[in-house]
């Protein structure tokens, strides 16, 4: 499935014009009144491929989108990021790059304060690896990104990611895998509806060993911080360790 | 002395005593909270309550020890009972006793946790409590089986959860005119596209024997131990589709016969 939009609609009501795009995308959404209800409707998208739901309809609820994490809980809450041309990291420096994280359509029905996902889906099938051994490894959610000096413009089904880079060895580093504990992290979004992942931090501490944490911080100034639908475990900070490979 | 002039005479320590059980009852139950919030974190849950149960008791037992003594009561009598009787019950209950220390060492060894699939002797379940004297398994048709310790301890287990992925092999067979390249690519692509096999480590197909009816292909994929029973319950069906879209016969079994001697035809006319 080849798409080609551009990311206009998270954090935005669900419109027509973003029904529009999600069905150019292949992913049909009905979202209709009737009565004291709205019916919503979903057809297409991973991983279930049609939900149907009726929401109660108050005076001031609206259905909007936002981007969440393109994860199935009971698989994986791990992102591995794979670098399609790994960058090679000089002794002792810093470098700050840019790549592309795989997000899904988190659809939420929102009311003052109070909101609740009520669907949420990818444009194509989740895929997944495992970092490490099968005895001691993790299973992520696995993404082939480019890497960029600049933020790239995210597609619909991307969020742009700022990673900052830290050789604190005496060599030059090769890096191709970046892992993410998706549970801690948290997402943005622009004024033009665009996504964006939590600025992280790679620090390298040795041949194919690294930690990667999560600075708390948007990637760039301006951005809204979008709703967490999973449950935040712990209250610690966003950290994994990297050990079985940069 | 009777016993309302022994009360009169002692009352106070009575009391005394009274009110060190309670307490060590009370710093009991605080400390058994303390550790359990500092092990919650670093053990596995039963491991965490046996050890405050032992602590608890263990509090409660001397305390109440102490209170006799600081009462006057001679112990040595109900020591020399309680180790008398400590060897009989010993004998008496050397399975329990065995279940017991057997249960200890799998609570620190953990080989496995609550939740769990594993399969000891002809049960195969999933873990659904781990005590000291026994194991609770509950297994596949929902049926409960306590397995006692000792018989946990001293059998071989298989622990279907202790990796975080699966792998899955199949084997099929091609013909010998078929490509075997061909076969498995297609058999490739379509593992690829399901998103319940992993990307890494890929999916791998391997001529592995030529056979009598034709080239035997072994094809093994990885998925997450969550998603093992759909890949386990889809794989034969995948290599299935994939060779008959890439039109590619499984082969039916054939033998050829040769005999020693021409075979002599009859026509019907020469049948007596």
């Amino acid at each position: 499935m080849i798409i080609e939009v551009r990311c206009v609609i998270y954090g935005k009501e669900l419109s027509p014009a973003i029904i529009a795009k999600l069905h150019e995308a292949g992913v049909k959404l009905i979202v209709e009144k009737s009565g004291v209800f709205i019916a919503y409707r979903r057809e297409g998208g991973f991983p279930e491929d049609r939900v149907e739901k009726i929401i109660e309809s108050t005076k001031s609820c609206r259905i909007m989108a936002y981007p969440i994490h393109s994860i199935q809980m009971e698989v994986s809450t791990h992102l591995l990021l794979r670098l399609t041309k790994p960058i090679v990291v000089a002794p002792r420096s810093k470098l700050t790059v840019y790549a592309t994280a795989p997000i899904s359509v988190g659809i939420y029905v929102v009311e003052g304060n109070s909101r609740k996902l009520i669907d949420s889906f990818g444009f194509s099938p989740y895929k997944y690896a495992l970092y490490g051994k099968p005895a001691s490894g993790i299973v992520c959610r696995f993404y082939r990104t480019e890497v960029f000096a600049e933020p790239p413009e995210p597609a619909l089904w991307e969020a742009v990611t700022k990673v900052r880079v830290e050789n604190s060895t005496k060599e030059f580093i090769e890096v191709k895998n970046i892992v993410y504990p998706l549970l801690h992290t948290d997402l943005y979004v622009d004024d033009e509806g665009n996504a964006y992942m939590e600025l992280a931090h790679l620090h390298i501490r040795g041949k194919g060993l690294g930690t990667v944490t999560l600075e708390n911080e948007p990637p760039l100034s301006g951005l809204k911080r979008c709703p967490q639908p999973f449950m935040k475990l712990l209250e610690k900070v966003g950290k994994f360790s990297m050990e079985y490979g940069l | 002395m009777d016993v309302i002039e022994w009360l009169q005479v002692h009352w106070v320590e009575i009391l005394y005593v009274i009110v060190a059980v309670l307490a060590a009852l009370f710093i009991g139950k605080l400390l058994a909270m303390a550790v359990r919030r500092a092990l919650i974190e670093r053990v596995s849950k039963p491991v965490a309550d046996n050890i405050v149960k032992l602590i608890y008791y263990s509090l409660v037992v001397l305390a109440v020890v102490m209170a006799l003594v600081s009462l006057g009561v001679d112990i040595t009598g109900a020591v020399m009972a309680g180790g008398f009787a400590g060897i009989v019950i010993g004998f008496a209950a050397q399975a329990s006793v065995s279940n017991v220390i057997s249960g200890l060492f799998l609570l620190f060894e953990k080989p496995f946790k609550i939740g769990d699939f594993i399969h000891v002797g002809d049960i195969v379940g999933a873990v659904a409590e781990i005590g000291v004297l026994s194991t609770t398994i509950v297994t596949w048709d929902g049926v409960k089986v306590r397995i006692p310790s000792s018989e946990l301890f001293n059998s071989s287990f298989k622990n279907y959860s202790a990796s975080c992925v699966r792998l899955v092999r199949v084997g099929v067979q091609i013909s010998y005119s078929a490509s075997i390249d061909e076969a498995i690519n297609a058999i490739l692509s379509k593992l690829r596209e399901q998103w319940y096999i992993l990307e890494e480590p890929e999916p791998v197909v391997l001529a592995k024997e030529f056979a009598s009816d034709g080239v035997t292909l072994e094809v093994r994929a990885w998925t997450p131990g969550s998603t093992w029973f759909i890949l386990y319950s889809n794989l034969a069906k995948l290599v299935k589709d994939a060779l008959d879209e890439a039109g590619i016969e499984i082969p039916f079994p054939q033998r050829v016969v040769w005999f020693a001697s021409p075979l002599k035809v009859e026509e019907p006319g020469d049948l007596p």
